[in-house]
């Protein structure tokens, strides 16, 4: 029976062996997962001395694997036989698939494996005199290895379920749910009356996306007061003057000059030096510039949010000079993005193209002087009331073709203006643009003024600055066809589950109730101790509550919980550098119960006929990012201003992988010797 | 002419017999000595089963029950206590409660003892040893060249995951 004590010793070792690796591979990297630890490096990149798959079975021997260490188990058998027994654990890759049923190949080094450990225990010397007897112990577990997040520039071409990450904020849905908001409510989805939301994107520049896609357009920030008003637009005429002179201003303006003949008495006028000037404004979603609006321009752009802030003004003539009341704060709600200046680096696709742009054509008196009858008349002096009335004015005019506005800063629709003019000196105290660009739409039945005066280019896209259009690289979407092949799409709306793969899934269809708590049972969610475990991707079919009030839920690990529905209770901040959460409400709501910071990314997104959507019951403060089917602002809290700073950690520059070990054995030989 | 009659002599008789008795004792002594060895094997062997049994019972259990078990003795199995020497009952009518143990097995008496230590690797684990000896005077006492057998294992704490 010398052997019972190898056989013992074998199976201490073996179980030893397995926590090494497990606990090895929990948490893989090191320096904010810039490194990855010996083990896992082995693993992930099948290392040619670990790796048996590939190669014949007869010099699968060859393969030396990796040492496991298991100082328990050899103290162990150093007291019972002190210096007799060699105990070695070694752990070798004996299969590794990469991809599907359908043959799709999952990301770079993403897969299912099986490892193998290998227990080795014998006498030191061959010939003992107490024969200790030896004993070998194999066993075989199922692994995975998943991508939780994915370098942007390796990306194959096919499903990548981390490629959502790359975005502080998704909505797959957006054009469908800007689309359908009805009319009559406060106010539209993108576009809320009461809420604010910043998104700070600044590290790593990550994406934003509403689902916009082909030639349909969203304004974000704008009422549903304008929203009649988005139509499509053909390309504006270019007028060439930035600066209008004389009979340039008497030819677009000519009432100024007709007002002058009357106060003349019918006698001859001749009107000198006065001149013209369009100021211009480019305005993309409402921003920190809200609140340094010019006050009597906006005031007379009375429609909402989203004219109202500012973001890009272009003063092409520094003359025009505005006093900036920082007191000032117009329209401050609505959707805010950070940094300004790289908005256009971080809005993709057709979102680049709400951008409203905007001018007003002013007079400029202060040097004009008007001649009746050869007699030169100094209007400030004789008439100064008119320096007032006429210095007061700014006529409204949209630029169409708003895409080589910084260039081409004159490029203001002549038509347009023209008519938007004429009407507007019938009514020069209106403060209702919306109101009056309704009126006279409705009244010509012609909505290619409205068209005219807010901007959309199709086949074009809007940039800051620079000659040419930014190139823009369409995202490539996946979705899932008939047979399960993964089909590209450029739509948003076609946009696969992230994580979809369930294979890669650690574990499926944990169920929660009043009688059994898998989650916890597993030990993945210990809610005594405020802590959630996190390693690659567990599913729950049933809905979960997370954290409590006035305590932090601690994130240790790296990976995905999915779950039907999932509801935030409080905090929940990262263990560490290397821990990373991402919290999947799959066809259900994710509602978030507590203003206190949640370091994770939430992702709610649901089938296609179904519509996944996060709900704010209280004011948002995410470090992370959101992605979702519809976003359904309106209906988070308001008069709060909700904040997404995006985790640079998620940033698309690298791979982070996690490693699961199955504990179940699917292969066990033992072979002992007395 | 004198009759003469062929015999063994004495001495001779008394050498072939002590010729016999020591072949017949050699032959005893070997079935003697094939008999304790055969014996010591086997209740060696039920020793070894009886220790082994608790160890592969309580790795079973795993490691978090175990650890509550070493806190508090009274929540170990019945038939697998903790810390003290207990004899191995046979009871073949109590057949269907537990183990059907041979009848030889209660000529044992059994010592399951736990202790939790951690690793150099920062590893938690229970050492489980089992002290498996006869109990008193008895076949097993006689027959089993060994005074006790132990047998010590590890259980070790499970992943998280």
């Amino acid at each position: 029976m010398n052997s019972e004590m190898a056989r013992q010793f074998a199976l201490s070792a073996q179980e030893e062996a397995f926590k090494y690796l497990c606990d090895q591979t929990a948490s893989i990297y090191d320096n904010d997962f810039s490194d990855l630890k010996e083990i896992a490096r082995k693993l992930i990149n099948k290392d040619s001395d670990v790796d048996m798959s590939s190669i014949g079975v007869d010099n699968r021997n060859s393969i030396n694997g990796i040492e496991l260490e298991i100082p328990a188990t050899q103290q162990m058998a150093d007291e019972i036989l002190p210096g007799v027994m060699d105990i070695k654990a070694v752990a070798r890759i004996v299969d590794f698939c990469n991809q599907d049923y359908y043959k799709n190949k999952f990301y770079d080094k993403e897969g299912l494996g099986t490892i193998e450990i290998a227990v080795t225990v014998k006498p030191k010397e061959k010939k003992s005199k107490n024969n200790p007897g030896s004993c070998t112990l194999i066993r075989h577990h199922d692994y995975k290895v998943v991508s939780i997040v994915s370098k942007k520039d390796e990306r194959p071409d096919s499903y990548c379920g981390s490629s959502m990450l790359d975005y502080v904020l998704f909505v797959r849905k957006g054009q469908e749910e800007f689309d359908n908001a009805k009319e009559g409510e406060n106010s539209l989805s993108l576009n809320p009356v009461k809420n604010n939301l910043e998104i700070d994107a600044t590290d790593a520049l990550a994406k934003i996306n509403f689902g916009s896609s082909g030639n349909k357009y969203q304004y974000l920030n704008i009422s549903s007061e304008t929203k009649d008003l988005i139509l499509n637009c053909e390309k504006a005429v270019k007028i060439p003057e930035l600066e209008l002179k004389g009979d340039k201003v008497d030819e677009i303006y000519p009432q100024f000059k007709n007002e002058m003949k009357r106060e003349a008495g019918g006698e001859s006028v001749e009107i000198r030096n006065h001149k013209a000037v369009f100021e211009y404004y480019r305005v993309p979603l409402s921003d920190e510039y809200c609140k340094k609006g010019e006050p009597d321009s906006i005031d007379n752009l009375e429609t909402d949010r989203g004219l109202a802030s500012l973001n890009d003004r272009f003063e092409y003539n520094n003359s025009v000079s505005y006093n900036i009341s920082n007191n000032q704060s117009f329209f401050p709600n609505g959707i805010k993005i950070k940094p300004i200046d790289k908005i256009s680096e971080i809005l993709e696709s057709d979102v680049r193209k709400r951008f409203f742009n905007y001018g007003y054509f002013k007079l400029d008196l202060s040097e004009c002087s008007v001649i009746v009858d050869g007699v030169e008349a100094v209007i400030k002096r004789d008439n100064p009331e008119y320096i007032e009335k006429y210095n007061k004015l700014r006529f409204p005019c949209y630029n169409a073709a708003h895409n080589y506005i910084t260039k081409n800063p004159n490029a203001i629709d002549n038509e347009g203006y023209k008519i938007l003019v004429n009407h507007f000196t019938k009514d020069i105290n209106t403060t209702n643009l919306t109101k009056h660009i309704k009126d006279i739409a409705n009244k010509n039945q012609d909505w290619s003024i409205a068209s005219k005066a807010f901007t959309c280019i199709s086949d074009t896209y809007a940039y800051c600055e620079g000659d040419e259009p930014p190139f823009l690289n369409n995202k490539k979407f996946y979705r899932k066809s008939s047979n399960g092949i993964p089909v590209i799409s450029e739509s948003p709306e076609d946009c696969q589950y992230p994580y979809a793969h369930f294979i890669l899934w650690n574990k499926r269809s944990l169920e929660i109730d009043s009688e059994i708590n898998e989650l916890e049972e597993f030990g993945i969610y210990e809610p005594d101790k405020n802590l959630l475990h996190l390693r690659g991707i567990v599913q729950c079919m049933t809905p979960i509550t997370l954290g409590k009030k006035d305590s932090v839920l601690e994130v240790d690990g790296c990976g995905v919980l999915i779950a039907t529905d999932i509801t935030i209770e409080g905090e929940i901040k990262k263990k560490d550098s290397n821990s990373l959460c991402i919290l999947f409400a799959r066809d259900g709501k994710l509602t978030i119960n507590t203003n206190k910071p949640i370091q994770a990314a939430l992702i709610a997104m649901g089938k296609e006929y179904q519509s996944s959507s996060i709900n704010c019951k209280e004011e948002l403060n995410l470090e992370g990012a959101i992605i979702t089917d519809r976003l359904e602002l309106s209906k988070w809290k308001e008069n709060v201003t909700h904040k997404i700073t995006y985790d640079k950690t998620f940033a698309p520059t690298k791979d982070i992988y996690q490693i699961y070990f199955a504990k179940w054995v699917t292969f066990e030989r033992i072979l002992e010797n007395e | 002419m004198m009759n003469k009659r062929k015999a063994f002599t004495l001495m001779e008789i008394i050498i072939a017999m002590a010729l016999i008795a020591v072949v017949i004792l050699s032959i005893f002594m070997i079935n003697k000595n094939a008999n304790e060895t055969s014996m010591d094997a086997y209740y060696e062997m039920l020793a070894f089963s009886l220790a082994r049994e608790p160890i592969e019972i309580y790795r079973g259990f795993g490691y978090e029950t175990l650890s509550k078990i070493n806190k508090d003795n009274s929540l170990a199995l019945p038939q697998y206590p903790i810390g003290k020497l207990t004899p191995i009952v046979f009871d073949p009518l109590q057949s269907n409660k537990g183990i059907q143990y041979p009848p030889d097995a209660e000529r044992f008496q059994r010592l399951i003892e736990l202790n939790e230590d951690i690793s150099r690797n920062n590893q938690k684990y229970i050492s489980i040893r089992v002290t498996v000896m006869p109990l008193g005077l008895t076949k097993a006492d006689i027959w089993l060249s060994r005074k006790s057998i132990i047998l010590d294992s590890n259980i070790m704490e499970s992943s998280k995951w």
